[in-house]
């Protein structure tokens, strides 16, 4: 399977999306929502913005579905990591309580 | 029977060639780097009793103006092997030498943000925070200078008429890490400079 690319108008774009998402999350944090609110969106459009680079700009979308694994595993073993000390996490809020 | 021609160095598995197969394995180590730092960062940020809002101790304006220069030179690497791809050598150039522009100024208003943040005293050990912040921020930035040496280099190839709409594996590869760079600084962005 030979990937394709895309054209100047769809990076044209998703660069516009880019920057829709970064004013969005400026914009939250101006305004001054609660931090429950702020955290959720900045983790969303956060995840939003790197799933766009990595499939438009970085062509994950055009390539064989194979290389999705490449990124796959690692950030996968990043968040075995975090969930593994997060009961360390609990346990000194829990202590402070 | 017509027998289709393949370029000899493809991975097999993945249909892709061995020159992307190489940098991807290269960012698997960086993921696993950076994501090591994030990590760590998030546990003490979540185990930390009185961390500081980042708004009140960072310029967040100019946080947020480097996020907007380093999104501009991901559009502007991606229009660069778009260029070399239709065979324009002369547009690939031109984006090329817009990127490594964008990339400098991301360091230089970073070093900018380093200055004023020491001078207000916020420093590596002032707080587990400006450790935090520095060391992240820190080893990134070094990520950018590497990916802006790297850019230079691809610039000076492409002076030389080195890349053509058939050959262009470098730059695409090279842009793989300058996203990855990307990717890694809109995360940043938003659990450091943000929340």
């Amino acid at each position: 399977m030979m990937a394709t690319h895309p054209t100047a108008r769809t990076y044209l774009a998703i660069y516009g999306w880019l920057l829709g998402l970064t004013f969005l999350e400026v914009g939250v944090v101006v305004a001054g929502w609660p931090q429950g609110a702020i955290v959720t969106i900045l983790i969303a459009t956060a995840l939003a913005k790197a799933l766009l680079i990595a499939l438009y700009f970085m062509h994950l979308k055009f390539d064989h579905p194979g290389v999705w694994l490449l990124p796959g595993i690692p950030v996968a073993l990043g968040l075995v990591f975090v969930l593994a000390l997060f009961p360390d996490v609990v346990f000194h809020l829990v202590r402070r309580m | 029977m017509e027998r289709s021609i393949r370029p000899q160095l493809e991975s097999p598995l993945l249909d892709i060639p061995t020159g992307k197969f190489g940098m991807w394995v290269f960012l698997i180590s960086e993921i696993m780097f950076f994501t090591g730092l994030i990590g760590s960062y998030i546990v003490l940020r979540l185990g930390s009793s009185n961390w500081p809002q980042p708004g009140a101790v960072l310029n967040t304006p100019l946080l947020g103006l480097n996020t907007l220069v380093l999104l501009s030179s991901s559009l502007t690497m991606a229009m660069a092997l778009n260029a070399i791809q239709q065979g324009k050598p002369a547009a690939l150039k031109r984006y090329l030498l817009l990127t490594a522009l964008l990339g400098s100024a991301f360091l230089i208003i970073k070093g900018c943000d380093y200055a004023h943040m020491w001078h207000r005293g916020f420093t590596m050990s002032s707080s587990l925070f400006g450790s935090c912040y520095y060391l992240l921020t820190g080893f990134h930035g070094l990520h950018v200078l590497s990916g802006v040496i790297l850019i230079l280099y691809l610039l000076a190839a492409a002076s030389r008429g080195a890349f053509s709409a058939s050959e262009h594996g470098r730059v695409e590869y090279s842009g793989l890490y300058w996203h990855f760079i990307d990717i890694v600084w809109m995360i940043l962005f938003a659990i450091l400079c943000l929340v």
